[in-house]
Protein backbone atom coordinates (compact mmCIF):
# COMPACT_ATOMS: atom_id res chain seq x y z
CA UNK A 1 0.00 0.00 0.00
CA UNK A 2 0.83 3.27 -0.40
CA UNK A 3 0.96 6.34 -2.67
CA UNK A 4 3.32 8.02 -5.53
CA UNK A 5 3.31 11.25 -6.71
CA UNK A 6 4.73 11.64 -10.38
CA UNK A 7 5.86 14.78 -10.90
CA UNK A 8 7.18 16.08 -14.36
CA UNK A 9 9.40 18.84 -14.86
CA UNK A 10 11.16 20.75 -17.95
CA UNK A 11 14.70 19.11 -16.11
CA UNK A 12 13.69 16.05 -15.35
CA UNK A 13 11.20 13.75 -13.08
CA UNK A 14 11.04 12.91 -9.36
CA UNK A 15 8.72 10.50 -7.41
CA UNK A 16 7.36 11.37 -4.04
CA UNK A 17 6.91 8.40 -2.09
CA UNK A 18 4.31 8.26 1.03
CA UNK A 19 2.01 5.53 2.98
CA UNK A 20 -1.84 5.93 3.22
CA UNK A 21 -1.71 8.15 5.66
CA UNK A 22 0.41 10.99 3.17
CA UNK A 23 1.43 12.34 6.45
CA UNK A 24 5.08 12.51 5.30
CA UNK A 25 6.68 11.68 1.78
CA UNK A 26 9.86 11.14 0.52
CA UNK A 27 11.03 12.48 -2.72
CA UNK A 28 13.47 10.51 -4.99
CA UNK A 29 17.28 11.57 -6.87
CA UNK A 30 16.38 13.62 -10.04
CA UNK A 31 15.05 10.60 -12.57
CA UNK A 32 15.16 11.70 -16.52
CA UNK A 33 17.49 14.46 -16.06
CA UNK A 34 17.76 16.68 -18.27
CA UNK A 35 14.66 16.32 -20.19
CA UNK A 36 11.10 18.05 -20.53
CA UNK A 37 8.77 15.44 -19.24
CA UNK A 38 5.38 16.89 -20.37
CA UNK A 39 3.12 13.79 -18.86
CA UNK A 40 3.91 10.76 -16.56
CA UNK A 41 1.31 7.82 -15.76
CA UNK A 42 1.01 4.98 -13.60
CA UNK A 43 -0.55 1.80 -15.50
CA UNK A 44 -2.21 -0.48 -12.58
CA UNK A 45 -2.14 -3.42 -14.51
CA UNK A 46 1.67 -4.03 -14.66
CA UNK A 47 3.32 -1.27 -12.36
CA UNK A 48 4.77 0.08 -15.50
CA UNK A 49 5.11 4.08 -15.17
CA UNK A 50 5.06 6.14 -18.51
CA UNK A 51 6.98 9.57 -19.15
CA UNK A 52 6.49 11.60 -22.28
CA UNK A 53 10.54 12.84 -22.26
CA UNK A 54 11.53 15.31 -25.03
CA UNK A 55 14.65 17.43 -25.58
CA UNK A 56 15.68 19.62 -27.82
CA UNK A 57 18.31 17.86 -29.81
CA UNK A 58 16.78 13.87 -29.84
CA UNK A 59 13.15 14.33 -30.26
CA UNK A 60 10.43 13.01 -28.23
CA UNK A 61 10.37 8.96 -26.49
CA UNK A 62 7.88 7.55 -24.48
CA UNK A 63 9.97 6.07 -21.58
CA UNK A 64 9.03 4.04 -18.93
CA UNK A 65 9.97 2.23 -15.51
CA UNK A 66 9.23 -1.19 -14.53
CA UNK A 67 10.67 -0.94 -11.48
CA UNK A 68 9.17 1.96 -9.89
CA UNK A 69 11.49 4.87 -11.50
CA UNK A 70 14.95 2.77 -10.47
CA UNK A 71 16.02 2.38 -14.05
CA UNK A 72 14.25 3.86 -17.06
CA UNK A 73 13.51 2.06 -20.55
CA UNK A 74 13.89 4.21 -23.76
CA UNK A 75 13.28 2.48 -26.73
CA UNK A 76 15.90 2.44 -29.27
CA UNK A 77 13.82 2.94 -32.26
CA UNK A 78 10.56 5.72 -32.49
CA UNK A 79 7.37 4.20 -31.00
CA UNK A 80 5.58 7.09 -31.30
CA UNK A 81 5.35 8.89 -34.65
CA UNK A 82 3.93 10.00 -37.66
CA UNK A 83 3.33 8.35 -40.93
CA UNK A 84 5.31 8.66 -43.67
CA UNK A 85 4.71 11.36 -45.98
CA UNK A 86 2.98 13.51 -43.43
CA UNK A 87 3.24 17.25 -42.81
CA UNK A 88 3.57 16.56 -39.03
CA UNK A 89 6.34 15.02 -36.86
CA UNK A 90 6.32 14.44 -32.93
CA UNK A 91 7.27 17.20 -30.63
CA UNK A 92 5.70 16.07 -27.73
CA UNK A 93 3.76 13.36 -25.69
CA UNK A 94 1.42 15.77 -23.82
CA UNK A 95 -0.93 12.92 -22.12
CA UNK A 96 -0.41 9.11 -21.50
CA UNK A 97 -3.46 7.24 -20.46
CA UNK A 98 -3.10 3.27 -19.34
CA UNK A 99 -6.34 1.66 -19.37
CA UNK A 100 -4.77 -0.48 -15.83
CA UNK A 101 -5.27 -3.57 -17.78
CA UNK A 102 -1.63 -3.76 -18.28
CA UNK A 103 -1.98 -3.44 -22.13
CA UNK A 104 -3.88 -0.44 -23.90
CA UNK A 105 -2.47 2.65 -23.28
CA UNK A 106 -3.36 5.72 -25.66
CA UNK A 107 -1.34 8.41 -25.75
CA UNK A 108 -2.08 12.47 -26.88
CA UNK A 109 0.62 14.51 -28.78
CA UNK A 110 1.69 17.76 -29.82
CA UNK A 111 0.79 18.13 -32.88
CA UNK A 112 -2.75 17.11 -31.79
CA UNK A 113 -3.01 13.25 -32.38
CA UNK A 114 -3.65 10.54 -30.54
CA UNK A 115 -1.84 7.03 -30.70
CA UNK A 116 -2.89 3.57 -29.24
CA UNK A 117 -0.88 0.55 -27.95
CA UNK A 118 -2.32 -2.58 -27.18
CA UNK A 119 0.81 -4.62 -26.29
CA UNK A 120 1.60 -2.59 -22.95
CA UNK A 121 3.35 0.65 -24.47
CA UNK A 122 5.71 -1.44 -26.59
CA UNK A 123 4.13 -0.19 -29.97
CA UNK A 124 1.58 2.49 -31.02
CA UNK A 125 -0.52 3.03 -34.03
CA UNK A 126 -1.78 6.56 -34.92
CA UNK A 127 -5.70 6.71 -34.34
CA UNK A 128 -6.94 7.65 -38.18
CA UNK A 129 -10.31 8.31 -36.93
CA UNK A 130 -9.02 11.74 -35.47
CA UNK A 131 -5.59 12.17 -37.62
CA UNK A 132 -8.36 12.14 -41.08
CA UNK A 133 -10.99 14.05 -39.04
CA UNK A 134 -11.77 17.03 -41.54
CA UNK A 135 -10.72 19.61 -38.91
CA UNK A 136 -7.72 18.90 -38.71
CA UNK A 137 -6.48 21.50 -41.21
CA UNK A 138 -8.08 24.10 -39.23
CA UNK A 139 -6.98 23.52 -35.81
CA UNK A 140 -4.59 26.42 -34.40
CA UNK A 141 -1.71 26.24 -32.25
CA UNK A 142 -2.34 27.99 -28.61
CA UNK A 143 0.64 29.27 -26.94
CA UNK A 144 2.14 25.62 -25.72
CA UNK A 145 1.90 24.40 -29.30
CA UNK A 146 -1.04 22.74 -31.51
CA UNK A 147 -1.78 19.78 -28.19
CA UNK A 148 -3.54 16.98 -27.66
CA UNK A 149 -3.42 17.16 -23.65
CA UNK A 150 -6.13 15.92 -22.28
CA UNK A 151 -7.50 11.76 -22.55
CA UNK A 152 -10.61 10.88 -20.42
CA UNK A 153 -11.99 7.70 -20.55
CA UNK A 154 -15.47 6.35 -19.31
CA UNK A 155 -14.53 3.49 -17.00
CA UNK A 156 -17.89 1.72 -17.62
CA UNK A 157 -17.82 2.51 -21.12
CA UNK A 158 -14.44 2.26 -22.65
CA UNK A 159 -15.78 2.92 -26.30
CA UNK A 160 -16.78 6.30 -25.05
CA UNK A 161 -13.65 8.57 -25.06
CA UNK A 162 -13.14 12.49 -24.97
CA UNK A 163 -10.06 14.39 -25.87
CA UNK A 164 -9.04 17.67 -25.63
CA UNK A 165 -6.86 19.91 -28.23
CA UNK A 166 -5.77 23.56 -27.73
CA UNK A 167 -7.10 25.08 -29.69
CA UNK A 168 -9.66 22.83 -31.75
CA UNK A 169 -12.31 22.24 -28.34
CA UNK A 170 -13.55 18.96 -27.02
CA UNK A 171 -13.91 15.93 -29.19
CA UNK A 172 -15.93 12.99 -28.15
CA UNK A 173 -16.17 9.25 -29.89
CA UNK A 174 -18.20 6.97 -28.88
CA UNK A 175 -16.68 3.99 -30.88
CA UNK A 176 -13.56 3.53 -29.36
CA UNK A 177 -11.57 6.19 -31.45
CA UNK A 178 -12.90 5.44 -34.85
CA UNK A 179 -14.65 8.20 -35.17
CA UNK A 180 -14.60 11.77 -33.28
CA UNK A 181 -17.50 14.16 -32.92
CA UNK A 182 -16.91 18.30 -31.40
CA UNK A 183 -18.70 18.54 -28.62
CA UNK A 184 -18.31 22.32 -27.57
CA UNK A 185 -21.83 23.86 -27.88
CA UNK A 186 -22.04 26.41 -25.25
CA UNK A 187 -18.27 26.34 -24.48
CA UNK A 188 -17.40 30.14 -25.64
CA UNK A 189 -13.99 31.04 -27.95
CA UNK A 190 -13.33 34.37 -26.35
CA UNK A 191 -10.50 34.87 -28.85
CA UNK A 192 -12.52 34.19 -32.27
CA UNK A 193 -15.31 36.48 -34.04
CA UNK A 194 -17.81 33.92 -33.63
CA UNK A 195 -18.31 33.04 -29.96
CA UNK A 196 -19.77 29.85 -30.12
CA UNK A 197 -18.31 28.29 -32.94
CA UNK A 198 -18.45 23.97 -33.65
CA UNK A 199 -14.59 23.95 -32.84
CA UNK A 200 -11.70 25.88 -32.33
CA UNK A 201 -11.79 26.38 -28.90
CA UNK A 202 -9.05 26.51 -26.09
CA UNK A 203 -10.01 24.05 -23.68
CA UNK A 204 -7.55 23.66 -20.83
CA UNK A 205 -8.62 20.88 -19.51
CA UNK A 206 -11.89 19.01 -18.72
CA UNK A 207 -12.61 16.04 -15.82
CA UNK A 208 -15.05 13.36 -15.18
CA UNK A 209 -16.87 13.05 -12.33
CA UNK A 210 -17.45 9.56 -10.47
CA UNK A 211 -21.27 10.35 -12.65
CA UNK A 212 -19.55 9.63 -16.02
CA UNK A 213 -21.98 11.97 -17.46
CA UNK A 214 -21.31 15.11 -15.53
CA UNK A 215 -17.87 16.55 -16.35
CA UNK A 216 -16.18 19.73 -15.66
CA UNK A 217 -13.96 21.96 -17.87
CA UNK A 218 -11.53 25.13 -17.57
CA UNK A 219 -11.63 26.97 -20.54
CA UNK A 220 -9.43 29.61 -21.79
CA UNK A 221 -12.21 32.11 -20.52
CA UNK A 222 -14.85 30.00 -18.75
CA UNK A 223 -15.67 27.30 -16.72
CA UNK A 224 -17.90 25.44 -17.26
CA UNK A 225 -20.04 21.79 -16.61
CA UNK A 226 -21.76 19.11 -18.84
CA UNK A 227 -24.38 16.95 -17.33
CA UNK A 228 -25.24 14.30 -20.44
CA UNK A 229 -21.71 13.88 -21.42
CA UNK A 230 -20.74 17.13 -23.35
CA UNK A 231 -23.91 17.19 -25.49
CA UNK A 232 -23.99 20.90 -23.83
CA UNK A 233 -22.17 22.93 -21.79
CA UNK A 234 -23.31 25.25 -19.55
CA UNK A 235 -20.80 28.61 -17.63
CA UNK A 236 -20.68 27.51 -13.24
CA UNK A 237 -18.09 30.50 -12.84
CA UNK A 238 -19.97 31.64 -10.01
CA UNK A 239 -17.73 33.46 -7.57
CA UNK A 240 -14.25 32.95 -8.87
CA UNK A 241 -12.14 35.68 -8.88
CA UNK A 242 -11.63 35.00 -12.49
CA UNK A 243 -12.71 32.20 -14.59
CA UNK A 244 -9.28 31.75 -16.78
CA UNK A 245 -7.13 29.40 -15.39
CA UNK A 246 -5.76 25.99 -16.61
CA UNK A 247 -6.18 22.93 -14.57
CA UNK A 248 -9.44 21.18 -13.04
CA UNK A 249 -9.42 18.27 -10.57
CA UNK A 250 -13.05 16.27 -9.72
CA UNK A 251 -13.72 14.84 -6.26
CA UNK A 252 -12.94 10.99 -6.90
CA UNK A 253 -16.55 10.13 -5.37
CA UNK A 254 -19.13 13.17 -5.29
CA UNK A 255 -19.61 14.56 -8.31
CA UNK A 256 -20.63 18.14 -7.29
CA UNK A 257 -17.29 18.58 -5.29
CA UNK A 258 -14.49 20.19 -7.68
CA UNK A 259 -11.46 21.99 -7.78
CA UNK A 260 -9.50 24.69 -10.00
CA UNK A 261 -6.92 27.53 -9.34
CA UNK A 262 -7.95 30.32 -11.34
CA UNK A 263 -5.20 32.65 -13.18
CA UNK A 264 -5.38 36.67 -13.14
CA UNK A 265 -5.95 36.70 -16.81
CA UNK A 266 -4.66 35.58 -19.84
CA UNK A 267 -2.15 38.57 -20.00
CA UNK A 268 -0.92 38.12 -16.33
CA UNK A 269 -1.16 34.51 -15.39
CA UNK A 270 -0.52 34.07 -12.11
CA UNK A 271 -2.56 33.59 -9.13
CA UNK A 272 -4.72 36.87 -8.73
CA UNK A 273 -3.86 39.37 -5.92
CA UNK A 274 -0.76 37.98 -5.22
CA UNK A 275 -2.47 35.17 -3.70
CA UNK A 276 -2.33 31.75 -4.13
CA UNK A 277 -5.82 29.93 -3.58
CA UNK A 278 -7.78 27.13 -4.78
CA UNK A 279 -11.24 27.33 -5.52
CA UNK A 280 -13.78 24.33 -4.10
CA UNK A 281 -17.25 23.81 -4.94
CA UNK A 282 -19.62 21.77 -3.33
CA UNK A 283 -22.40 22.45 -5.23
CA UNK A 284 -21.86 21.63 -8.65
CA UNK A 285 -20.46 25.35 -9.78
CA UNK A 286 -23.22 26.83 -8.13
CA UNK A 287 -20.88 28.57 -5.62
CA UNK A 288 -16.79 28.16 -5.22
CA UNK A 289 -15.10 28.61 -2.08
CA UNK A 290 -11.22 29.99 -1.91
CA UNK A 291 -8.69 27.50 0.03
CA UNK A 292 -5.90 29.18 1.49
CA UNK A 293 -4.75 27.50 4.79
CA UNK A 294 -0.96 26.12 4.16
CA UNK A 295 -0.73 28.24 0.58
CA UNK A 296 1.04 31.67 0.57
CA UNK A 297 -1.11 34.76 0.26
CA UNK A 298 1.21 37.26 0.00
CA UNK A 299 3.25 38.14 -3.68
CA UNK A 300 2.70 34.72 -4.25
CA UNK A 301 2.43 35.35 -8.35
CA UNK A 302 2.67 31.83 -9.17
CA UNK A 303 1.54 29.94 -12.19
CA UNK A 304 -0.33 26.19 -12.48
CA UNK A 305 -0.53 24.84 -15.51
CA UNK A 306 -2.96 21.86 -16.96
CA UNK A 307 -1.32 18.84 -15.76
CA UNK A 308 0.28 20.21 -12.94
CA UNK A 309 -2.76 19.82 -10.46
CA UNK A 310 -4.39 16.48 -9.86
CA UNK A 311 -5.86 14.10 -7.02
CA UNK A 312 -5.83 10.73 -5.29
CA UNK A 313 -8.50 8.36 -5.07
CA UNK A 314 -8.27 7.93 -1.27
CA UNK A 315 -10.65 9.07 1.32
CA UNK A 316 -10.45 12.01 2.16
CA UNK A 317 -9.63 12.27 -1.56
CA UNK A 318 -5.96 13.39 -1.43
CA UNK A 319 -5.15 17.50 -3.85
CA UNK A 320 -1.96 17.85 -4.89
CA UNK A 321 -0.35 20.98 -7.26
CA UNK A 322 3.14 21.95 -8.52
CA UNK A 323 4.04 25.50 -9.85
CA UNK A 324 5.98 26.79 -12.78
CA UNK A 325 8.56 28.19 -10.20
CA UNK A 326 9.34 24.48 -8.87
CA UNK A 327 7.01 24.60 -5.86
CA UNK A 328 4.80 21.38 -5.01
CA UNK A 329 1.85 21.39 -2.68
CA UNK A 330 -0.31 18.91 -1.16
CA UNK A 331 -3.35 18.40 0.80
CA UNK A 332 -4.18 15.25 2.33
CA UNK A 333 -8.24 16.44 3.35
CA UNK A 334 -9.90 17.85 0.36
CA UNK A 335 -8.35 21.19 0.18
CA UNK A 336 -9.46 22.81 3.58
CA UNK A 337 -5.41 22.64 4.22
CA UNK A 338 -2.29 22.37 2.30
CA UNK A 339 1.41 21.84 2.73
CA UNK A 340 4.61 22.74 0.84
CA UNK A 341 6.57 19.31 -0.20
CA UNK A 342 8.84 20.84 -2.82
CA UNK A 343 10.46 24.63 -2.79
CA UNK A 344 13.04 24.49 -5.58
CA UNK A 345 12.52 21.98 -8.27
CA UNK A 346 12.73 22.81 -11.98
CA UNK A 347 8.99 24.43 -13.60
CA UNK A 348 6.42 22.00 -12.73
CA UNK A 349 4.24 20.51 -15.88
CA UNK A 350 2.39 17.24 -14.70
CA UNK A 351 1.79 15.89 -11.58
CA UNK A 352 0.14 12.57 -11.14
CA UNK A 353 -0.93 10.23 -8.36
CA UNK A 354 -1.13 6.64 -8.03
CA UNK A 355 -2.29 4.63 -5.57
CA UNK A 356 -0.47 1.53 -5.06
CA UNK A 357 -1.72 -2.02 -3.59
CA UNK B 1 32.79 -5.05 -58.14
CA UNK B 2 29.64 -5.87 -60.26
CA UNK B 3 28.37 -4.06 -63.27
CA UNK B 4 24.80 -2.18 -63.40
CA UNK B 5 24.14 -1.23 -66.71
CA UNK B 6 26.66 1.31 -67.21
CA UNK B 7 27.75 2.19 -63.82
CA UNK B 8 30.40 0.93 -62.03
CA UNK B 9 29.23 0.11 -58.70
CA UNK B 10 31.49 -0.28 -55.35
CA UNK B 11 32.09 0.05 -51.76
CA UNK B 12 32.73 3.02 -50.18
CA UNK B 13 33.13 3.38 -46.39
CA UNK B 14 31.66 6.52 -44.58
CA UNK B 15 33.37 6.68 -40.75
CA UNK B 16 30.32 8.17 -38.92
CA UNK B 17 31.23 9.78 -35.98
CA UNK B 18 28.81 9.17 -32.73
CA UNK B 19 28.59 11.69 -30.05
CA UNK B 20 29.13 10.42 -26.73
CA UNK B 21 25.36 10.92 -25.45
CA UNK B 22 24.39 8.57 -28.35
CA UNK B 23 27.24 5.74 -27.88
CA UNK B 24 24.99 3.22 -26.02
CA UNK B 25 23.34 2.87 -29.18
CA UNK B 26 25.66 2.07 -30.94
CA UNK B 27 27.57 -0.77 -28.54
CA UNK B 28 29.56 1.91 -27.11
CA UNK B 29 31.50 2.51 -30.34
CA UNK B 30 32.48 6.44 -30.75
CA UNK B 31 32.71 5.14 -34.69
CA UNK B 32 31.03 3.42 -37.06
CA UNK B 33 32.09 2.58 -40.28
CA UNK B 34 28.85 2.31 -42.83
CA UNK B 35 29.52 0.19 -45.89
CA UNK B 36 27.25 1.17 -48.90
CA UNK B 37 27.53 -0.14 -52.03
CA UNK B 38 27.11 2.77 -55.27
CA UNK B 39 28.94 4.83 -57.39
CA UNK B 40 31.31 6.71 -56.17
CA UNK B 41 29.57 9.18 -54.10
CA UNK B 42 26.32 8.40 -52.47
CA UNK B 43 23.91 10.70 -50.91
CA UNK B 44 24.11 11.94 -47.42
CA UNK B 45 19.97 10.31 -47.05
CA UNK B 46 21.35 6.91 -48.51
CA UNK B 47 24.34 6.52 -45.82
CA UNK B 48 21.37 7.04 -42.75
CA UNK B 49 19.13 4.56 -44.21
CA UNK B 50 22.10 1.79 -44.25
CA UNK B 51 22.77 2.73 -40.41
CA UNK B 52 18.91 2.56 -39.85
CA UNK B 53 19.36 -1.21 -40.72
CA UNK B 54 21.65 -1.97 -37.75
CA UNK B 55 21.24 1.39 -35.76
CA UNK B 56 17.60 2.84 -35.88
CA UNK B 57 18.23 4.34 -33.24
CA UNK B 58 20.59 6.33 -34.23
CA UNK B 59 19.08 7.61 -37.02
CA UNK B 60 15.76 8.48 -35.18
CA UNK B 61 17.45 10.64 -32.91
CA UNK B 62 19.47 12.50 -35.41
CA UNK B 63 16.45 12.72 -38.08
CA UNK B 64 12.23 12.84 -37.24
CA UNK B 65 9.95 10.42 -38.85
CA UNK B 66 9.93 12.36 -41.91
CA UNK B 67 14.14 12.00 -43.04
CA UNK B 68 14.61 16.04 -42.02
CA UNK B 69 17.74 16.44 -39.66
CA UNK B 70 16.52 17.60 -36.27
CA UNK B 71 16.58 21.34 -35.86
CA UNK B 72 18.53 21.20 -32.89
CA UNK B 73 21.28 18.62 -34.65
CA UNK B 74 23.95 19.42 -36.75
CA UNK B 75 25.59 16.72 -39.12
CA UNK B 76 29.38 17.70 -40.36
CA UNK B 77 30.72 16.33 -43.21
CA UNK B 78 34.20 16.47 -43.47
CA UNK B 79 34.17 19.54 -40.54
CA UNK B 80 30.96 21.39 -43.29
CA UNK B 81 27.68 21.76 -41.78
CA UNK B 82 25.53 19.97 -44.43
CA UNK B 83 22.66 22.47 -43.64
CA UNK B 84 24.72 25.43 -45.09
CA UNK B 85 25.28 23.22 -47.94
CA UNK B 86 23.16 20.49 -49.25
CA UNK B 87 21.78 19.01 -46.76
CA UNK B 88 21.10 15.13 -46.68
CA UNK B 89 21.76 15.12 -50.76
CA UNK B 90 25.22 16.38 -49.36
CA UNK B 91 27.58 13.48 -51.75
CA UNK B 92 29.47 11.09 -49.43
CA UNK B 93 32.57 9.40 -51.23
CA UNK B 94 34.95 6.75 -49.42
CA UNK B 95 35.93 7.84 -46.57
CA UNK B 96 34.48 10.50 -45.45
CA UNK B 97 34.39 11.55 -41.85
CA UNK B 98 30.76 12.09 -41.05
CA UNK B 99 30.03 13.77 -37.90
CA UNK B 100 26.57 13.98 -35.55
CA UNK B 101 26.54 16.78 -32.74
CA UNK B 102 24.09 18.40 -30.86
CA UNK B 103 23.62 21.75 -31.21
CA UNK B 104 24.21 24.44 -28.78
CA UNK B 105 20.73 25.18 -27.27
CA UNK B 106 18.62 24.96 -24.28
CA UNK B 107 18.28 27.15 -20.92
Amino acid sequence: MGLILLVGTLKGAWIFRSDDSRSGFSISEPMLAGKEVYSMAYDPGNGRIFAGTSSLHWGAWLQYSDDQGETWTEPEASTIKFPEGSDWTLQRIWQIEPFGDGQTVLAGTEPAAMFRSTDGGSSFELVKGLYDHPHREAWQPGGGGLCLHTIVRDPGDPQRLYIAISTGGVYRSLDGGESWQAANKGVRAEFLPEKYPEFGQCVHKIGMSSVPSTMYLQNHWGLYRTDDGAETWHDIANGVPSDFGFPLVVHPRDPETAYVIPLESDRFRATPEGKCRVYRTRDGGKSWQPLTEGLPQENAHLTVLRDGFTGDSLDPAGLYFGTRNGKLFASSDEGDSWRQLADDLPPIVCVKTAVLT
Amino acid sequence: MRQDCCVDLKRLIANIKIPAVLRDLAGGESVLYIEIEGPSSVALADVFASLAVNHPGIRDRTLDEQGAIRPHVNVFVNSVNVKDGNGLETRIEDHDDIQILAAVSGG
